[in-house]
C-alpha cells in the first residue's frame, strides 16, 4: 500500500513560516490524529504535505514521487482530502455529491453525472453510501440536510474515490456529540479495511478514543509523536493547548486552562 | 422531465421561433408564401425580404441569445454564483468598447476581421481581469463591483470616443453598441462572427464536467483531481471569444444570460455542467421572442433588443440578490 512519508517539511504563508521541520509517515492502518491548537499550521502542513500549496523544503513522498509534482488527478487517485471549507455551491442531491468523488477515476473531460456511469463507479458510490448511512438519503438535495447528515455526505465522497490515503481537516467540527462518533466510526472502518488516515481535530477525548497514532502540532513545529498509547500525555496537553488535562488512559478530564 | 428531453423540446421551440419570425414583419407576407420563400421559390421579392431580412435577424437573435445563455452558465459555474453574467459583469460592455473602437478609428476599413477581433479583446481583457479577482478569493460582491466598475469605466471611454473618433459617430449609434440589436443583420456578419462563436462555445462545453466538480469549491475540486488552473482559462478564453463575437455581431445585451441558466438549473437538476446547453437554447428563443416583440410593437423608432432583455431580466436580477440576501458575500 502506498505510504505518506513527510520529511522535515518547511512552508510558508506570505512571508512568514507556518509549519518548519515537521516529519511524519501515514501507513495503511493507522489512523493519526494531528493535534494543535488554532493557527499552529496543521491546515497548511497537511496542505503542503499533499503538495496542493508549495513548500520552502523538505519533502512529502508517496512512492517516492513528491507530491508536489503529481496532477491534480494522479493525486486525486492517491489521496482523498475533506477540507475544512465544505461548500457546495449548487443544490446538487446526494448521490450527485458523492459521485463527484469518482471525478478522478473517470473519463476526465466528459465526466457527466447521472448516466454513462461505469460499474466500478456505481459500486464505489454505492459502497460509500452504505459506509456513511445514507442511502435514505441518496435522491435528496444537500439544502435539505442537516449539518449531521451533510458532513456524512462529504465523508462519503472521500470515501467513494477509494484513495489508500485519507486526509480531513476538522470533519468532526460543530457536530454533536452522536454525529461526531458517527464520522469517527465511518473513518475507522475505512482504516480497518486498509487506509491510511490523518485527521485534524481539537476534540481530545475523540482523538484518544480513535486515533492510533497521535502528531501534536504547535507554533509550526511537531513536538510529539507517536502511538496513542505512549504520546497522549497530560504533560502534552499542557505544553500544546495549554490545559490541564487529568488522562485515564483513553478518557480525559479537562480542568481548565493554564 | 429529463435533460435531454428539454433540449428537444427546446430546440424544436427555438426551430417555431425562428419560423414565425420568418412569418411576421412589417411588410405583410402570407405564411404560404413565406414558406414558398423559404425553401427558394416563390416570388423573387418574397425570397429577398425571407432570405436577406428576416431569416438573418432572427439567426442573428438566436445565435446571440444560445451565446450569451451559455457563457452566462459558464461564469456562474465558474465564479459559482447565479449572479455572474457578461453583461452584468461588464464584459459585453467591454466588448462594446472593442468594437466601436475597430469601427469610429476606421480599423474596419484593413479588413472585417478587425471588428469581431476587436471586440473579442475587449471581452478577453474584462474575463480575464475577473478571473484574476476571483483567483485570489474576492468575495463575489467584489467581483459585481468590478464589472460596475468596468462597465462604467467602458461606457466612459465610449463617450469619449464619440467626442474624438474622427468619423463622425452619433448617440444613436452609442446607444445601439451598448443596448444592443439584431436589426439590418446579415449572413455575411454571421459568417464573420461564426468562427469565434464555434471556437469559443467548444472550450466553454470542453468544460463542463469540471464545472461540475467545482460545485465543492476550488481547494476541494483541485484535491479531487480537476486542474483548477486549467478550467479557468478555458473559461476565460471562451467566454471571451464567444461574448466578443456575439457582441460585434449584436452589441451588448444583458441579462438573458442572467435569466436563462437561472431558469433552467432546477430543471437539470441544479448540475452546472448541464446548465451550459439548455440555458443556450433558452436564452435563445427569448431573444428571438423579444425580437419579434419589438417588430410587432411598431413604435416610431424601434426599440433596441438589449432594452427589452433589460426590462425583463433587471427585475430577476434584483430579485436573485434579494433571495439570496446575506449569502451573497
Amino acid at each position: 500500500m502506498p505510504e505518506l512519508i513527510v520529511d522535515q517539511l518547511t512552508c510558508s504563508l506570505g512571508g512568514t513560516t507556518v509549519v518548519s521541520g515537521a516529519s511524519c509517515t501515514l501507513k495503511a492502518g493507522m489512523l493519526t490524529v494531528l493535534l494543535g491548537p488554532n493557527g499552529a499550521g496543521k491546515t497548511s502542513f497537511v496542505r503542503a504535505s499533499m503538495g496542493l500549496i508549495g513548500k520552502d523544503n523538505g519533502s512529502a513522498k508517496i512512492n517516492d514521487v513528491d507530491t508536489s509534482t503529481l496532477k491534480p488527478r494522479e493525486r486525486a487517485r492517491l489521496i482523498s482530502y475533506l477540507p475544512q471549507q465544505r461548500s457546495l455551491a449548487w443544490p446538487l442531491t446526494v448521490r450527485d455529491v458523492v459521485t463527484l468523488g469518482r471525478f478522478a477515476h473517470s473519463a476526465g473531460p466528459f465526466f457527466k453525472l447521472r448516466d454513462d456511469e461505469d460499474p466500478k463507479d456505481v459500486a464505489a458510490v454505492d459502497n460509500a453510501i452504505d459506509a456513511c448511512d445514507l442511502r435514505a438519503l441518496e435522491q435528496r438535495r444537500t439544502d435539505c440536510l442537516s449539518g449531521g447528515e451533510l458532513s456524512r455526505v462529504h465523508c462519503a465522497r472521500a470515501l467513494a474515490a477509494q484513495t489508500p490515503i485519507l486526509i480531513a481537516d476538522e470533519p468532526t467540527a460543530a457536530l454533536d456529540p452522536r454525529h461526531a462518533f458517527q464520522i469517527m466510526d465511518i473513518i475507522a472502518d475505512y482504516v480497518r479495511r486498509g487506509g491510511a488516515a490523518l485527521i485534524i481535530m481539537h476534540d481530545l477525548a475523540l482523538a484518544a478514543r480513535y486515533a492510533t497514532h497521535l502528531l501534536w502540532m504547535r507554533d509550526g513545529k511537531l513536538r510529539a509523536q507517536g502511538p496513542v498509547e505512549s504520546s497522549f500525555t497530560e504533560q502534552l496537553c499542557a505544553d500544546v493547548y495549554g490545559v490541564q488535562a487529568q488522562i485515564d488512559g483513553a478518557s480525559v478530564v479537562i480542568k481548565g486552562s493554564l | 422531465m429529463t435533460p435531454s428531453r428539454l433540449n428537444q423540446g427546446l430546440i424544436l421551440l427555438c426551430v417555431f421561433a425562428v419560423i414565425g419570425a420568418c412569418l411576421y414583419g412589417s411588410t405583410t407576407l402570407e405564411a404560404s408564401r413565406v414558406l414558398r420563400a423559404l425553401v427558394g421559390g416563390g416570388d423573387p421579392a418574397d425570397v429577398i425580404v425571407v432570405w436577406q431580412i428576416r431569416l438573418p435577424r432572427a439567426f442573428a437573435a438566436l445565435i446571440v441569445g444560445f451565446t450569451l445563455g451559455i457563457c452566462g452558465a459558464a461564469l456562474q459555474g465558474l465564479l459559482r454564483n447565479p449572479l455572474a453574467e457578461p453583461g452584468v459583469l461588464g464584459v459585453s460592455a467591454s466588448a462594446a468598447l472593442g468594437a466601436t473602437t475597430a469601427i469610429y478609428y476606421n480599423l474596419v476599413l484593413v479588413s472585417p476581421w478587425i471588428l469581431p477581433l476587436a471586440s473579442i479583446v475587449g471581452a478577453l481583457g474584462s474575463t480575464a481581469l475577473l478571473a484574476l479577482a476571483a483567483t485570489r478569493n474576492a468575495p463575489v460582491i467584489t467581483l459585481l463591483l468590478i464589472g460596475v466598475g468596468l462597465s462604467a469605466f467602458a461606457g466612459a471611454l465610449m463617450s469619449l470616443l464619440l467626442n474624438l473618433a474622427p468619423t463622425p459617430f452619433s448617440l444613436a449609434d452609442m446607444i445601439n453598441w451598448s443596448l444592443g440589436s439584431v436589426a439590418n443583420r446579415s449572413f455575411s456578419d454571421l459568417i464573420l462572427a461564426s468562427p469565434f462563436l464555434a471556437v469559443g462555445i467548444a472550450l466553454l462545453m470542453l468544460g463542463r464536467s469540471g464545472l461540475v466538480l467545482l460545485s465543492l469549491g476550488e481547494e476541494s475540486a483541485l484535491a479531487a483531481g480537476l486542474n483548477v488552473r486549467g478550467l479557468r482559462i478555458l473559461i476565460v478564453a471562451g467566454t471571451g471569444l464567444a461574448v466578443g463575437a456575439a457582441v460585434s455581431l449584436a452589441g451588448a445585451i444583458g441579462f438573458v444570460g442572467l435569466i436563462a441558466p437561472h431558469l433552467v438549473r432546477p430543471l437539470v437538476g441544479y448540475d452546472p455542467g448541464r446548465t451550459l446547453l439548455s440555458s443556450g437554447l433558452l436564452a435563445g428563443l427569448l431573444l428571438v421572442l423579444a425580437d419579434m416583440g419589438i417588430r410587432a410593437l411598431h413604435t416610431t423608432v424601434e426599440l433596441n433588443l438589449g432594452v427589452v432583455a433589460a426590462l425583463g431580466g433587471a427585475p430577476v436580477f434584483v430579485w436573485i440578490i434579494l433571495r439570496r440576501g446575506r449569502s451573497l458575500a
